[in-house]
């Protein structure tokens, strides 16, 4: 069910690897680049990975990176950070997915809904570790910061992904 | 869709996102501005402490003994926190109605309340 047709085993172990790989090295590239950034704020440059595999792979290999990186954040950030990725990662997914599938949106509308889906995601978890639900007063500066980052990802998407299927796809004849 | 015909942006999109902007504009114009009022400070849920604004100085509480707020100015913030990614520092002084500084690692909400009575939570969801 994961490995798409025409694929195989191990060219799709390969393909996998190096995308959890990047996913892990942007995602500390990110948290670098958040001390710049206003508090809580990220460029959201790992989503750009889980949203070129939605478009490249398949749903389920997409949905398996969003677990293997809450893992990774999970063992290098702590349990919080972990559950509040998970939680954001999940959501965005979601939303990416279905608009990817079901509408003719643009890319830079796909990915701002899916950084405030990120967000919402992530008010959500706080609000039940935090047990209150004054975390969405934080809400309006997050969907700010969301449209922002949603724009840059959705530009980053649209370059890379005719290079991404040339390779992920066309490879698999050689 | 294919998606080689999506395009990178639409003007129907530019819309979707521009009223997005503006109702989060409007809910922010909407938040009442605190005059005198108070930080709640509140801990896994639970109110721990109100922080005058209109006082200074520093305050520590024994559930979270590595935080140190700071108030002065109309203004509160976190000076100092044991925590990982110090998020909360980085909010920096939060003055305004419905502002809000979390520390998601100490289970910490620190909220501006008004001196008025219709604020609260109802009012800023």
């Amino acid at each position: 069910m994961m490995i798409p047709k025409k694929m195989s085993a191990a060219r799709y172990a390969a393909l996998m690897g190096l995308i959890f790989a990047l996913a892990g090295a942007l995602n500390t590239l990110e948290n670098l680049l958040s001390v710049f950034l206003p508090a809580g704020m990220r460029v959201g440059l790992s989503n750009i990975v889980i949203m070129a595999a939605i478009l490249c792979i398949n749903l389920p290999s997409a949905a398996a990176l969003v677990l293997l990186k809450a893992m990774l954040v999970l063992f290098t950030r702590g349990v919080t950070a972990g559950v509040m990725s998970l939680c954001g990662s999940m959501a965005a997914f979601l939303v990416t997915a279905l608009l990817f599938r079901r509408t003719r949106c643009s890319y830079i509308l796909i990915s701002v809904l899916g950084a405030i889906a990120h967000s919402a995601g992530q008010l959500c978890a706080a609000a039940v570790i935090l047990g209150t639900a004054y975390t969405f007063a934080y809400a309006p500066v997050l969907i700010f910061a969301s449209v922002g980052t949603g724009i840059f990802t959705g530009i980053v998407l649209k370059a890379v992904f005719p290079i991404l299927q040339k390779s992920v796809l066309d490879a698999k004849k050689q | 869709m294919e998606n080689n015909e999506r395009k990178l942006l639409r003007l129907r999109d530019v819309f979707i996102i521009v009223s997005i902007i503006a109702a989060v504009l409007v809910f922010y114009t909407l938040l009442p501005d605190s005059g005198g009022g108070t930080a709640v400070v509140l801990h896994d849920g639970g109110v721990i402490a109100e922080i005058p604004l209109d006082g200074s100085g520093e305050y520590t509480f024994p559930q979270v003994p590595d935080m140190v707020f700071t108030a002065g100015d109309g203004a509160v913030s976190v000076t100092a926190s044991g925590c990982g990614d110090k998020t909360c520092i980085r909010t920096g002084k939060i003055s305004g109605q419905g502002e809000a500084i979390i520390c998601v690692p100490n289970k910490i909400v620190v909220q501006i309340k008004g001196s008025t009575k219709e604020s609260g939570v109802d009012a800023v969801l």
